[in-house]
């Protein structure tokens, strides 16, 4: 049993070793946690915006002389995840204000119906020059292309259909004016046909959506009951939990380094101790104060955040696997450097690269194909998306043991390779 | 426990070590007595902290073999481990960490634990005169205290030989006095010792037995005072401002002197006796004068372990 007290030794000098090192101690829990704190908020406006807690806020100049305008935007009030206020403004020069004010970012959208917008409703026929409908749609350049073509289909959607209210009927009395002659000379009464042929069509039900049974019903798998992506906390609290976690790398590199140069490792080889005693004695610290960084990191996401967990063994399971990842790669990163020079460049490097590549720092979901394939090279992707099956998609123990498994795989390349480079002496 | 019985505490039999193009050690072999305060003095580069290395069972040699406390040194041999102490060149300790974590750290590594342990921190801090500063953290000790701390960690586990790789560099008068009487108070009480320094002051007042080595080998083995005494009246050193001929050198030789050259040929040595030492200074003036050659510098140095490493390799010691 003289080895385990050896192992606890170490364990114990390794922690005394940390906690007097401030600077490792801010790495690896404060930043993590401020970047937590920071990009939640700061990116919320990103991944929210659209939904029903952050509505996209649309601003509508109502010209038309009609009514028609005000029963579309009625119709566009109801729509979730947008909420529209009228602002007036009458004359050219206001409405290039409003341009002018959503270029610079000051409103996201404006949607200006045009006075004649009533009048063109009501054209009957297409082939009038006055039949165009012409709503203008004003959308920050800066904002997601995918929520400006919602919005404009939408708007666009809405038109129609409130064209084809308005001008069915008209179209059908319009054509029985016609007949009114023909019909009557075959001694029929023109309103009996008129009634039979609006009762056939069922005209009412048919241009009030209300009454449609055409719907799309969306279900999502596992009784989740949201239709979404992750939101910014839910993207950020791993991400940056992940990115912290794989900050152990810099912090265990350092210190093996410095058992070299410093000849305390020397001097333990020395010792009656055993390589493998000593390694494990190094990683256990550092795997638990891994295990302590991502616990801290969900806290805060949860106190701070509200953030739904979703299975906890689930979550333990998938930090076991990154803690591992993070601490095989710590000791190959020792592996490869000479100095600790050559060891903390080689850790912040891959440190902050691994991040980006993995999606940490910007979702993946944003980034273009490639890049999101390549991302499945990095245990941060793996990881991410383990977390976020668990969070976002509330999948159990069982269903993450893909992602698991990947960073057990990732953490035995990296501790084979570290064991085979790693030199004692 | 009463350790068992065995004459030589250290035996190294044709020991090679060799890195690319340097042989560190070339054949190195030696047996240390069990007790003896046995002191390795050579230049930076001679095969000191390699032969440590090895004896310490941190560097495999390419050739030779090894015998601690009369047994074979091969691979991670715990027990053999637990007899051997180092003291390395580095101060090799945590120093953010308190003298008394870092021996607590490094005793429960020798396996102990509770009031023992308590006991052997007790012991090597009053050996290395800590004991007022052991609990705070050896970043604020002075040089000379980071070096008793480095000394007593190699002692903590009581070990039967103790490895010293020049374990006095760079610390002040005190602390090296200090230093130096725990280790000559450890030898009287039957620690073996391996010394090795180039301060050749510390291997006179230390060692019982002395080997000098240079290029991985050793080149005079004795006490100090043999190797001394060997040496006679001391060392004739000569600097001309050209190099010597032949001629000059035969015959200096035959008139039964041995001289050595170096610094291609514009250094020569003589060792000198109470026979030969006015002749061979009238010698050198008559050669010299004979072949109009310049004398820049003539010294007669004193029989010491210096000139002593002077005699046999025409270098300096601090070279």
């Amino acid at each position: 049993m003289g080895f385990v007290h050896q192992v606890i030794a170490i364990a114990i000098k390794e922690v005394k070793v940390l906690c007097r090192d401030r600077q490792a101690l801010a790495l690896l829990f404060l930043m993590p946690v401020f970047f937590i704190l920071v990009m939640s908020f700061a990116l919320e406006g990103v991944f929210d915006i659209g939904t029903k807690s952050r509505p996209l806020e649309v601003f509508v100049v109502n010209q038309d002389k009609g009514k028609q305008a005000d029963i579309t935007i009625g119709e566009l009030k109801k729509l979730e995840g947008f909420s529209f206020s009228s602002i007036a403004a009458n004359k050219a020069g206001e409405i290039q204000t409003i341009e002018h004010l959503v270029a610079r970012g000051k409103y996201r959208f404006a949607l200006i119906f045009p006075d004649s917008y009533s009048d063109c409703i009501q054209v009957a026929d297409p082939n009038s020059e006055h039949c165009a409908v012409s709503v203008r749609l004003f959308a920050d350049p800066t904002i997601n292309s995918q929520l400006v073509t919602n919005l404009k289909n939408i708007v666009h959607g809405l038109v129609e259909q409130r064209r084809m209210n308005v001008q069915l009927q008209s179209r059908i009395q319009k054509a029985f004016k016609g007949l009114d002659n023909q019909v009557a000379s075959l001694g029929a009464p023109t309103g009996i046909i008129k009634k039979e042929f609006e009762k056939a069509i069922d005209i009412n039900n048919l241009i009030d959506p209300l009454k449609s049974r055409n719907t799309v019903t969306t279900d999502f798998p596992g009784g989740e009951i949201r239709a979404k992506r992750p939101t910014s906390v839910e993207q950020n609290v791993p991400a940056y939990t992940i990115f912290g976690v794989f900050l152990i790398v810099l912090t265990l590199a350092k210190s093996l380094m410095r058992e070299k140069t410093e000849g305390t490792l020397p001097r333990l080889m020395a010792a009656p101790l055993s390589k493998a005693v000593f390694l494990v004695g190094k990683l256990l610290p550092y795997y638990l104060v891994n295990l302590i960084q991502i616990g801290l990191m969900f806290l805060v996401g949860i106190l701070v955040f509200k953030m739904r967990t979703g299975h906890i063994h689930a979550l333990f399971l998938v930090s076991c696997g990154l803690a591992a990842a993070a601490n095989g790669l710590g000791l190959l990163v020792a592996a490869a450097g000479k100095t600790e020079a050559q060891v903390e460049t080689l850790a912040v490097l891959l440190a902050v690269t691994l991040a980006a590549m993995g999606g940490m720092m910007v979702p993946s979901f944003i980034m273009p194909g490639f890049l999101q394939t390549i991302a499945w090279i990095t245990p941060h992707a793996w990881a991410l998306s383990g977390y976020q099956d668990i969070i976002v998609r509330g999948l159990s123990i069982i269903e993450i043991l893909p992602e698991t498994s990947v960073l057990m795989g990732f953490a035995a390349v990296f501790f084979s390779v570290a064991l085979f480079r790693f030199r004692f002496n | 426990m009463i350790p068992p019985f065995y004459e030589n505490a250290v035996v190294v039999n044709e020991l090679v070590k060799v890195y690319g193009p340097l042989h560190a050690l070339d054949g190195l072999s030696f047996s240390v007595t069990r007790g003896e305060f046995f002191g390795i003095l050579g230049p930076n580069g001679a095969g000191k902290t390699t032969t440590m290395g090895i004896l310490a069972g941190l560097i495999s040699p390419d050739a030779g073999s090894v015998m601690l406390a009369g047994k074979q040194a091969i691979g991670n041999n715990a027990d053999l481990k637990k007899r051997l102490g180092l003291v390395p060149q580095e101060l090799a300790f945590y120093p953010t960490l308190s003298a008394v974590d870092n021996l607590s750290f490094f005793g429960r590594i020798y396996g102990f634990r509770g009031q023992l342990l308590k006991e052997h921190i007790r012991d090597v801090l009053q050996i290395v005169q800590l004991e007022d500063r052991s609990k705070e953290p050896v970043s604020h000790f002075s040089n000379g205290m980071k070096r008793r701390l480095n000394l007593a960690i190699g002692l903590l586990h009581k070990p039967e030989i103790l490895l010293l790789d020049e374990p006095t560099v760079g610390v002040d008068a005190q602390s090296r006095n200090a230093i130096l009487e725990s280790l000559q108070r450890l030898n009287r009480e039957g620690v073996t010792i391996l010394y090795s320094t180039h301060y050749m002051e510390e291997a006179q007042r230390l060692c019982g037995d002395l080997a000098i080595f240079d290029h991985g080998r050793i080149i005079a083995r004795g006490s100090p005072r043999d190797l001394v005494q060997s040496l006679g009246e001391g060392l004739l050193r000569v600097k001309f401002l050209a190099p010597l001929s032949e001629d000059f050198l035969d015959q200096l030789r035959s008139s039964a002197l041995t001289p050595l050259t170096s610094d291609e040929n514009m250094v020569v040595q003589i060792k000198l006796d109470s026979k030969n030492k006015e002749s061979a200074i009238r010698l050198v003036f008559a050669g010299a004068d004979t072949r109009k050659l310049t004398i820049l510098n003539l010294q007669v140095l004193e029989p010491s372990l210096e000139s002593v490493f002077l005699n046999l390799t025409g270098r300096e010691l601090r070279d």
